[in-house]
């Protein structure tokens, strides 16, 4: 059976992400990408928080979806209504305010079991969504 | 022992699946993402394409909006062909 590595761009809306080096492996259905969706949806949880990334409201959406939460339970854990959840997962390209980017970051690292700096500037985002962030998944 | 369209609806519950590169670009043209994949795995109904190995997914995405999605078994691995 035929084995290469290529890369793969985007996860859900996040189409910013490129894995590179994925496994890849010929199938009577066509290339099919060989490595468990979960691993690469990891990566790219991890990423929003450690480089920073903007978080918008398709952000929002991808990170509650990767952390398998109902949007009482996201609302719950933030301490904010529901309704705050669904007005910014609504606005996928609006960003959301410094203060609850930094609060759901430190979420996310929290779930994750990631350590991150505590001092506010460092937990701010950079400016701009990049155009391409690249992720290891080989 | 399960059945196959219990094994189908597991594999998408638990992300025991690849995606075929078709169906990455699809899912990407469509805004699916693993969630709502997991999501199908607990509302989905499996139906099996007559004449063919292929398994038809229908139910709902992690939004509660409806999702299909066709598939096939390899051995124990789920293949997502389709969006």
């Amino acid at each position: 059976m035929k084995r290469w590595k290529e890369d793969i761009i985007g996860i859900g809306r996040l189409d910013y992400f490129v894995f590179k080096d994925v496994p890849m492996r010929e199938s009577e259905w066509g290339p099919v990408i060989d490595v468990r969706e979960r691993t690469m949806e990891l990566l790219a949880l991890r990423a929003l928080v450690t480089q920073r990334l903007p978080i918008r409201g398709a952000e929002v959406r991808f990170i509650r979806g990767a952390l398998m939460l109902t949007i009482q339970e996201f609302a719950a854990k933030l301490h904010l209504t529901h309704g705050a959840i669904q007005g910014w997962e609504k606005a996928p390209k609006s960003r959301l305010l410094p203060v609850n980017e930094i609060a759901l970051r430190s979420l996310v690292a929290e779930e994750l079991g990631l350590k991150i700096l505590g001092h506010f500037s460092e937990l701010l985002g950079v400016d701009t969504t990049p155009k391409r962030v690249e992720l290891l998944a080989g | 022992m399960k059945t196959d369209s219990e094994h189908v609806l597991w594999c998408l519950e638990s992300g025991n699946y690849r995606l075929t590169a078709h169906a990455k670009q699809r899912a990407l043209e469509r805004g699916i993402e693993p969630a709502d994949i997991r999501t199908l795995g607990q509302t989905g109904i499996v139906f099996l394409e007559r004449d063919s190995k292929k398994f038809l997914i229908k139910g709902s995405d992690f939004s509660g909006d409806s999702l299909t999605l066709v598939a096939v078994l390899e051995f124990d691995v789920l293949i997502i062909t389709l969006f």
